[in-house]
């Protein structure tokens, strides 16, 4: 997994990252904020453009600055240096909407026999509950932990 | 915004720690997200651990298969996630298994079949899956 990503920028307690998005767009300022869900343990990765004039992070925006791969490389960065400070943490993702979980679906599919060597990923389908994630599924939600 | 520690500890390029980012890690960003990721979790649970079986098998394989597909049959709630290939995997309720075991007589006698049986839900939060992964030779 050796993907260009864009330049990191992280808070001191690594919960919190911000990167620049560059494309026809223009430059497009992302966060991700790994939040603590009510499950012990478990942390809501939070992906979204920060609105320059409110700081705060639009999580419906569709930018379609055409970088998505770049853009699920920088996120799947923070991933890694987010379990490598907190190798018990279960990520959960869940996207904002149909084209964001999609585009985690992707990137999981696109690396998943790397992930899957580091990772337990599970993919969450509503009437069924959680399932070692398959290609090709569209799940509603994901979770991925170190292996033990 | 000042960039002032670079993390050459986790050896990752172009990282930096930008003490402007600390105000932010209270705030919750969304919290309509947020509940919808707890209500979500809640709902749920977390995954289970899964123990993985292997099994090669041959052509009598359809009929290995047969026998548990009646095991999960006597179950309520039975659901398969059956994959004849493994990249388009197809769901089958236990009310399509049927087609699904034609197709596999009829196609793969090479084919990598994995099992997901969901045997019973006596808590409707509590998910047990069985996996059982086939290598029809």
């Amino acid at each position: 997994m050796s993907y260009d990503t864009y330049e990191l920028e992280i808070s001191d307690s690594i919960m919190v990252f911000e990167f620049v998005s560059e494309g026809p767009k223009g430059l497009i300022r992302k966060r991700v904020h790994y939040q603590k869900t009510t499950q012990v343990g478990t942390y809501n990765l939070a992906l979204g453009d920060v609105n320059s004039k409110t700081n705060k992070i639009d999580f419906d925006v569709i930018t379609d600055n055409k970088d998505a791969e770049k853009v699920l490389a920088t996120v799947a960065k923070t991933v890694f240096i987010f379990i490598d400070n907190f190798p018990k943490a279960r990520i959960y993702a869940e996207g904002s909407n149909t084209a964001r979980t999609r585009l985690y679906r992707m990137g999981i599919s696109s690396n998943l026999e790397a992930i899957n060597k580091q990772f337990d990923v599970y993919g969450l389908l509503e009437s069924i509950g959680w399932l070692p994630f398959e290609k090709n599924i569209d799940y509603l939600a994901f979770t991925l932990k170190l292996k033990d | 915004m000042e960039k002032v520690i670079e993390l050459k500890k986790y050896k990752y390029p172009n990282t930096f720690i930008n003490p402007e980012l600390n105000k932010y890690e209270d705030i919750v960003s969304s919290p309509e997200k947020l509940a919808e990721a707890n209500a979500t979790l809640a709902k749920y649970g977390l995954p289970k651990g899964w123990e993985k079986k292997t099994t090669t098998q041959s052509k009598e394989s359809a009929f290995w298969l047969s026998g548990i597909l009646q095991r999960a049959d006597a179950a309520e709630n039975t659901f398969l996630l059956i994959s004849l290939d493994k990249d388009a995997p197809t769901h089958y309720t236990i009310n399509t298994v049927p087609e699904m075991l034609h197709k596999l007589v009829k196609t793969a006698w090479c084919a990598t079949i994995q099992v997901y049986i969901q045997p019973q839900i006596n808590d409707k939060k509590q998910f047990e899956y069985e996996l059982i992964e086939v290598k029809m030779d």
